[in-house]
């Protein structure tokens, strides 16, 4: 059955690849204020130990900082709580449920054209994660699966380049998503744009 | 196996079918077919948004989300018992300036016309089958928004699930 999904999934890849319009990145609207945020894991998870969770959350999370320096996510540390709401507290937390064909979830709460809470959520009841750049069959890379996530929890929607990390299918193992395209990183840095060094300020000239 | 055997027919129907758009509408997620969207939805309708009411509810998980009940007058009923109108409830929405985005579900406007693949709650009410996956946009022309995929194309995989 998964092998079969495998096969639908990458065949619709290449029928994209052959028949799509191109377009780039999707901005949803919001913002955060600052481009930066931080964020906490339940990593309480039903495939894997919760350090290799956590580390490949957090692995997820960094490329947003690491590849396009626009934006940063940072951790804060280990929770338990096991449900969302716009409570100001961001959390990513895996659910021994399914949820039809989605990998993950992202809930994010805003108000005006700012954002002011974003939750991910790993439906682990339908799908096997797996850690790291190795080992996976029938399953999904939660690096791969959480940059992408990551990327609706900064405000951006999803992007029809088929090698984005923000395009929205993903195929079984993929570890693509980990490294952001440059649509993704136009994306990211469209919504926040990257600030020159400031010109120091409140010089004299001292003769 | 039946089941191995078929992976080609659906693989070629996803191609002819599919276009450019339609897995790029879902969220991230292993796309499913339309025949078998439509086999595992107890309703397909294709109908048109009167309006769109969001309220709070909390959910099985115990997750406090704004959800939006879409009251959909139905058009067509292309799976499942007919009814004139429904209520399909669809996470996210708008209360005062409060407003929630989810990556995986669509937003409706009331005059928005789309084809809802639906089953019921254990509270009876109606949600999209396989989520965002489960809400298909139509534009003007009878086409599922931003792809090629018609609603004609449609009727013939909901009739094809169902003949199955």
């Amino acid at each position: 059955m998964r092998a079969r999904f495998a096969l639908v999934a990458a065949t619709l890849t290449v029928c994209t690849v052959f028949s799509g319009n191109p377009m780039a990145y999707v901005a949803n609207g919001p913002t955060w204020s600052q481009p930066q945020t931080s964020y906490y894991i339940n990593s309480a998870n039903l495939d894997l130990s919760g350090f290799s969770a956590e580390t490949a959350v957090r692995s997820g999370a960094d490329v947003w900082q690491l590849q396009s320096a626009a934006f940063r996510f940072a951790y804060t540390g280990l929770s338990s709580q096991t449900t969302t709401t716009d409570d100001g507290i961001n959390l990513v937390l895996f659910r021994n449920a399914s949820s039809g064909s989605a990998i993950a979830t992202t809930y994010w709460w805003s108000i005006g054209s700012r954002i002011v809470d974003a939750d991910i959520v790993f439906w682990d009841g339908a799908f096997q994660f797996f850690a790291g750049a190795s080992g996976c069959a029938g399953g999904f890379y939660i690096e791969d699966i959480a940059a992408h996530e990551f990327g609706h929890a900064l405000g951006l929607g999803h992007s029809t380049f088929t090698n984005a990390t923000m395009y929205p299918s993903v195929s079984y193992c993929n570890m693509g998503n980990r490294t952001l395209d440059a649509d993704d990183i136009a994306g990211v840095t469209a919504l926040y744009p990257l600030r020159p060094p400031s010109a120091p300020t409140g010089f004299r000239i001292v003769s | 196996m039946p089941t191995t055997n078929r992976v080609p027919i659906i693989v070629c129907l996803c191609c002819g079918l599919l276009g450019s758009g339609l897995a790029a509408r879902a969220n991230q997620t292993t796309p499913v077919p339309l025949a078998e969207r439509a086999r595992g939805a107890e309703r397909v309708v294709v109908g048109r948004v009167a309006s769109v009411a969001p309220v709070w509810q909390v959910n099985e998980f115990g997750d406090r989300l704004i959800v939006s009940v879409v009251r959909v007058v139905v058009n067509e009923t292309l799976k499942g018992q007919a009814l004139p109108t429904l209520d399909v409830e669809v996470e996210g929405g708008t209360i005062g300036e409060l407003t929630l985005h989810v990556s995986d579900q669509t937003s409706f406007a009331p005059g928005e016309r789309a084809v809802f693949y639906l089953k019921q709650t254990a509270r009876g009410t109606f949600v999209p089958h396989l989520r965002g996956q489960g809400l298909l946009k139509l534009d003007a022309s009878d086409r599922v928004s931003g792809t090629s995929l018609t609603l004609e194309e449609i009727r013939r995989e909901v009739a094809a699930g169902n003949a199955r």
